[in-house]
């Protein structure tokens, strides 16, 4: 049997997929902490012994894929989660990634990447700000109840530290927390809307990343992008199982689509800071 | 670093490089030798002119981030850093060229470099010519023509020469003979693999403007080309056979704009031309040398294809030519932090890139290296969702 193993060593969580010609396997993750080889061979190491192999070839993306010596491959995060995104759910046209440290909209085909943009600059609409507002409010994302009603309250800033300015000033003009967090869902949930304006997002798309299976966050980015925006079983495995998948190249069995028309790589890729 | 950097040409390539390092003792030798020196910012300067009048023209286009907080204290923080660089060097006497000008000349092409001129003529003496701001009309061609000749009359005056048609003749001669040189070293790089990397060509071209003996320039250009047809032929290839073939277009490139070609080479890239003013937007067509030197070498530049222009059909063509004879596989484009030009033409030209069928990607950037990784992912994305 021919296994591969991707590793997505992220800034938050190192995550782990091994893929074979039947698809995927196993998938596991660690939080990353400071010492990225470290990680990267725990979570190796764990994947082996749950598939009882002492060999497994890696592929490695996510930031800290540098610090993986054992990859054979380490493509571009942005590339896996199109493919792993496209195996988890085929013929997805439209991702959207919210990272610990950045946040990214990809639109793709077949799995491959018409067009992206990225924000990785600030912490604006990442979940770092994410984690920084649930923090301050103590409160827990899942406490969103299913088809939320848009927040009574917003917050006017996307950077992260004057957004927790802000919502220390509703908190105490006596502002409810559910509706404080969901101004904090929905602020996220535009930004990365407007990361996307050039886009033209279409259906089917999918969250991927850590928070892929939280109901409450694609509410909000449905109504954000205009496009039904759907949760994502193993979303947040979704960068490690495209590197499996373009190290193991098992692509033609697993995923939907056998050859498109015009298939030529990206177009239109416009970045400004 | 990647196979690529480390696979380049020794040698003779290094002796470009060092010309840049030992720009100061030049120019001051050939100021001791009586010469006048000339300062310019841009493609659209009909260097003949000075050339012409035996005078010593030199390129002023800053491209590191050093001078800019100095110049930051008189300009507004939000403009391309190319102006602000070279201002920057301008009042901080940093840069042996524009020390040692005598004469500055420049155009109306962008808002922030005319308006930048004015606060430079403070310290030098800065000629502005007046560029029309488009191309076809023979309105446009005539005021053109009128301003190479008021700059004529401002170099003979200045340097109290006088310049003969004869004079210009030899001059366009001259120059066209390096563009065709220069041209012909750029268009080794339409063989697969190239036997350079973009980086090498790069500072080949940009180094290649601070030679300033016609004769050692052309030998230098032509001693390159050999060097590089033989060290191929002999079997050596310093970009691997399967990079993928950039195009790169935009703004002027080189010095610390270096870093977007070492993100490309570092990611399975290799750029085989640069349409920028830089490259091809120089040396791609010659001037004609029979007729009217002036009218010749006015619609000669009045042609140059760039984003200051409206509309400016010119650089697609010269993008659509390059991209079919250097086999392009994608196309990158850089734009400088708050250029205008450039970053509203963007759209065009990816429309225009996507009926010619031709992947593109444009990235904003300016002259610090603290933006590399984020330039690196995005080109390697890029790059690697080439088919
Ligand atoms: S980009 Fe345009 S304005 Fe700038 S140097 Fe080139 S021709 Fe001149
Ligand atoms: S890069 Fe753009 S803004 Fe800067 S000088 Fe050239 S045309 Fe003007």
């Amino acid at each position: 049997m021919t296994l591969v193993l991707g590793l997505d060593v992220g800034s938050t969580y190192c995550k782990g997929a091994v893929v074979g010609p039947e698809g995927l396997v196993a998938v596991l993750k660690e939080p990353t902490g400071w010492d990225l080889t470290g990680v990267g061979n725990l979570v190796i190491d764990r994947l082996k012994s749950l598939t009882n192999l002492m060999v497994l070839p890696v592929a490695a993306t996510g930031f800290g894929r540098g610090a993986v010596a054992q990859a054979l491959i380490r493509p571009t995060e942005i590339t896996c989660h199109a493919r792993g995104a496209d195996y988890l759910l085929p013929g997805i046209r439209t991702i959207i990634d919210l990272g610990g440290q950045d946040t990214k909209v990809m639109i793709v085909e077949s799995g491959k990447v018409k067009s992206f943009q990225m924000n990785d600059k600030c912490a604006a609409g990442t979940g770092r700000f994410l984690e920084l507002a649930l923090n301050r409010l103590a409160i827990d994302l899942n406490s969103l109840p299913d088809n939320w009603l848009p927040s009574t309250v917003s917050l006017t800033s996307p950077c992260a530290v004057f957004a927790e300015t802000e919502i220390l000033g509703l908190l105490s003009k006596g502002a409810p927390r559910l509706e404080i967090l969901k101004a904090v869902v929905e602020s996220l949930a535009n930004r990365a809307a407007s990361l996307a304006g050039r886009l033209e997002p279409t259906a089917p798309a999918v969250l991927t990343g850590g928070l892929a299976e939280t109901p409450g966050l694609t509410v909000a980015l449905t109504r954000a992008f205009g496009v039904p925006v759907n949760n994502l079983k193993n979303g947040s495995y979704a960068g490690a199982i495209g590197a499996a998948l373009l190290l193991g190249r098992f692509n033609q069995k697993t995923t939907s689509h056998e050859k498109t028309p015009a298939e030529r790589g990206p177009e239109n890729i416009i970045w400004r800071r | 670093m990647s196979k690529l950097s480390n696979m380049e040409l020794p040698s003779i390539f290094s002796s470009f490089a060092e010309a840049r390092k030992n720009g100061f003792l030049a120019v001051k030798k050939l100021k001791e030798q009586g010469l006048g020196v000339v300062g310019t910012f841009c493609t659209y300067t009909p260097v003949e002119v000075f050339w012409a009048a035996g005078l010593v023209q030199v390129g002023l286009c800053s491209t590191s981030d050093e001078t800019i907080p100095e110049a930051e204290k008189s300009l507004p923080r939000n403009l391309c850093p190319l102006i602000k660089a070279s201002y920057g060097f301008a009042i901080t006497d940093k840069c042996p060229y524009m020390y040692f000008s005598d004469l500055v000349v420049g155009e109306t092409t962008c808002d922030g470099k005319k308006k930048m001129y004015e606060l430079l003529g403070e310290i030098k003496d800065v000629h502005v010519m007046e560029l029309p701001q488009s191309q076809s009309s023979p309105e446009a061609k005539a005021w053109w023509r009128g301003e190479v000749v008021k700059l004529k009359n401002k170099v003979a005056t200045k340097f109290n020469k006088t310049i003969t048609d004869a004079d210009l003749t030899r001059a366009i001669k001259k120059r066209n003979q390096e563009r065709l040189a220069l041209k012909e070293l750029y268009e080794l790089s339409t063989l697969s693999p190239p036997p350079m990397t973009g980086l090498t060509q790069l500072q080949l071209l940009y180094g290649s403007q601070f030679k300033f003996n016609h004769q050692a320039k052309m030998a230098d250009i032509l001693g390159a080309i050999e060097k590089i047809k033989k060290v191929y032929a002999e079997g050596q290839r310093p970009v691997s056979e399967k990079a993928k073939r950039v195009v790169v277009t935009g703004c002027p490139m080189g010095g610390a704009t270096e870093k977007l070609t070492r993100a490309i080479e570092e990611s399975n890239g290799v750029v085989v031309a640069y349409e920028n003013c830089t490259g091809a937007k120089q040396f791609d067509r010659l001037v004609p040398e029979e007729g009217d030197p002036w009218t010749n070498l006015a619609d000669y530049y009045l042609a140059v294809g760039c984003a200051v222009m409206t509309p400016n059909p010119n650089r697609l063509e010269l993008l659509g030519r390059l991209c079919r004879q250097f086999a392009a596989d994608g196309v990158i484009e850089m734009t400088l932090t708050a250029c205008q030009p450039y970053a509203i033409e963007s759209r065009a030209i990816g429309q225009f890139l996507s009926q010619e069928k031709r992947p593109f990607m444009s990235l904003e950037t300016d002259y610090s290296l603290g933006d590399f990784e984020l330039l690196k992912t995005r080109v390697a994305a890029f790059i690697e969702n080439l088919s």
